[in-house]
């Protein structure tokens, strides 16, 4: 029997930010929007699949039936994924699979997280949960110290500067300007970055993304059907994910992510394209180091040689190798059950050319969407393309 | 295949509280803190316990300015990843590091039993 292809029908996302509504709340907004948008009733789904990393937080686990119950439709079977920054991701390689496979024709993914409600040492004490906690966590590493050490080898091997990092966040703040889902719309300067509070040296508060509050949904189903919801569908050209050793001490090199290169040449593969033939790419910018790293890991630069890109306006919306026009994790901001879907929302947005003023790379035909759970114990890449 | 029961994390944390850095190493030669049961990197089942050099030098470090529940009463503090004189790489954390004059790569420490959280090294 031949694979069926799999597409996205509609895709949509709350703006991020601080949100008084519940994780489960928001879920149920973000998928009530995309079900409208593709004119479809909760009871039409075959399947729910449920991105959430901080369910504790809102000392609520078991969020699928809770979302499915609230759009109508409590009979369409449900689950949640927990792959840390990467939980939406994964979510929708299962949706993916699900349509690919005939188990389901059409599945609503929607990833959903609410951190604003708690303090920052509770928040920060979560993310660490999320790392090798008898390694990292539970001897004193906090998610920025992890992505810290990083820079730090980063910085040593290859003279990579603070404001190479610094330029980073300058760049996505700039492209978030023009992004109405983003949590921060606010332009800084490379000053700004540098003389703000040291959080893990050598990061500093504006090298990192912000906690987020907020939801993304998107309807997967057979490209079939996708075409009779839409005249814009967008086609999944690739959709693969890597593991990498969970804890940095434990690779051989912590300047790169394993997980990414093996992903990324899977995708790559996959879709039968080169990198020169990807319009943007929107990388998982958790930290600015994270952005360079990903940059070099996906092949768009040799090791060491992506802040050069940077600071040559490469990556740009308007450059040669767009990276993170949506403003990225760094300026959208990072609900971290929401973040990968929040990715295929701005892909599709700039498919369809539809991402407002200078953030929409012209005549964008592929995107390439990259996820990162943890430090790189999981990571997705996804490339998407114009089905229309 | 060894005779010998791998250790739990409970015990390597016993260990750790009685002065002793403790691991695992494959049958080729491969060593973790992590509790591996089969080899990440070649995948042999063949693993051993092994005791750990207590010195080492920093591979990487951080300042952490700001913690987490556990190390709130510690900061600023380093947290590294060292590797030891045999080659193989741990993690911990270095009390009263405060800036970049404290600390850097290639800095011999040493690790240091503590009733506190974690793993403590100090600096040789």
């Amino acid at each position: 029997m031949p694979a069926t292809d799999p597409a996205i029908a509609e895709v949509s996302c709350l703006r991020y930010g601080e949100h008084e509504e519940t994780a489960r709340e928001l879920a149920v907004d973000a998928s009530l929007d995309v079900l409208e948008e593709a004119g479809l009733e909760g009871d039409e789904l075959d399947s729910l699949f449920v991105a959430n990393a901080f369910g504790m937080a809102d000392k609520q686990g078991h969020v699928g039936p809770l979302i499915s119950t609230a759009i109508g439709a409590p009979n369409v079977p449900s689950s949640t994924t927990e792959a840390a920054c990467a939980s939406a991701s994964v979510a929708f390689r299962h949706a993916i699979a699900h349509v690919r496979a005939g188990m389901a024709e059409t599945a609503l993914v929607v990833g959903t997280e609410k951190v604003s409600h708690i303090d920052t040492m509770t928040a920060t004490s979560y993310f660490c949960y999320g790392s090798d906690y008898f390694l990292e966590g539970g001897v004193g590493a906090t998610f920025p110290g992890l992505y810290a050490a990083i820079a730090r080898a980063h910085m040593d091997e290859f003279g990579t500067s603070e404001e190479d990092m610094a330029r980073v966040a300058v760049k996505n703040h700039a492209n978030g300007i023009h992004n109405p889902t983003a949590h921060f719309q606010k332009e800084i300067e490379i000053g700004d970055v540098l003389d703000s509070y040291e959080v893990a040296a050598p990061l500093k508060l504006y090298d990192a993304c912000p906690f987020s509050d907020g939801a993304a949904a998107a309807i997967v189903t057979t490209e079939e059907k996708a075409r009779a919801m839409t005249d814009t569908p967008v086609t999944v050209e690739a959709s693969t994910q890597r593991g990498t050793i969970a804890a940095l001490s434990e690779r051989e090199d912590v300047t790169e992510i394993e997980g990414t290169q093996l992903a990324g040449q899977a995708a790559f593969e996959q879709a039968g394209v080169s990198a020169d033939e990807v319009d943007l790419f929107e990388v998982h910018d958790c930290f600015t180091i994270a952005e360079l790293v990903a940059m070099e890991d996906l092949g768009l630069a040799e090791p060491g040689k992506a802040a050069a890109m940077v600071r040559e306006g490469q990556t740009k919306p308007d450059g040669d190798v767009p990276v993170n026009a949506s403003g990225g994790l760094k300026s959208k901001g990072h609900p971290v059950g929401a973040t990968g879907m929040g990715q295929i929302y701005e892909a599709v947005e700039q498919l369809r050319g539809e991402a407002e003023g200078p953030r929409q790379v012209d005549g964008a035909e592929r995107v390439l969407t990259h996820n990162v759970g943890a430090t790189g114990g999981t990571v997705t890449v996804n490339i998407l393309g114009r089905g229309d | 295949m060894p005779e010998q029961e791998l250790a739990t994390i409970a015990e390597v944390e016993d260990k750790r509280k009685d002065g002793q850095l403790v691991g695992f190493r494959c049958a080729n030669d491969h060593t973790f803190v992590s509790p591996v049961r089969a080899c990440p990197k070649c995948g042999t089942r063949e693993i051993e316990n092994v005791e750990l050099p207590e010195q080492g030098t920093v591979v990487t470090f951080t300042i952490q300015n700001v913690a987490s529940e556990e190390f709130m009463n510690e900061t600023p503090f380093a947290w590294a990843i060292i590797e030891l004189a045999d080659g193989s790489r741990v993690t911990g954390w270095v009390p009263f590091v405060g800036s970049e004059d404290d600390l850097s790569i290639g800095d011999e420490v040493a690790f240091e039993p503590t009733y506190k959280p974690g793993v403590m090294f100090e600096k040789v």
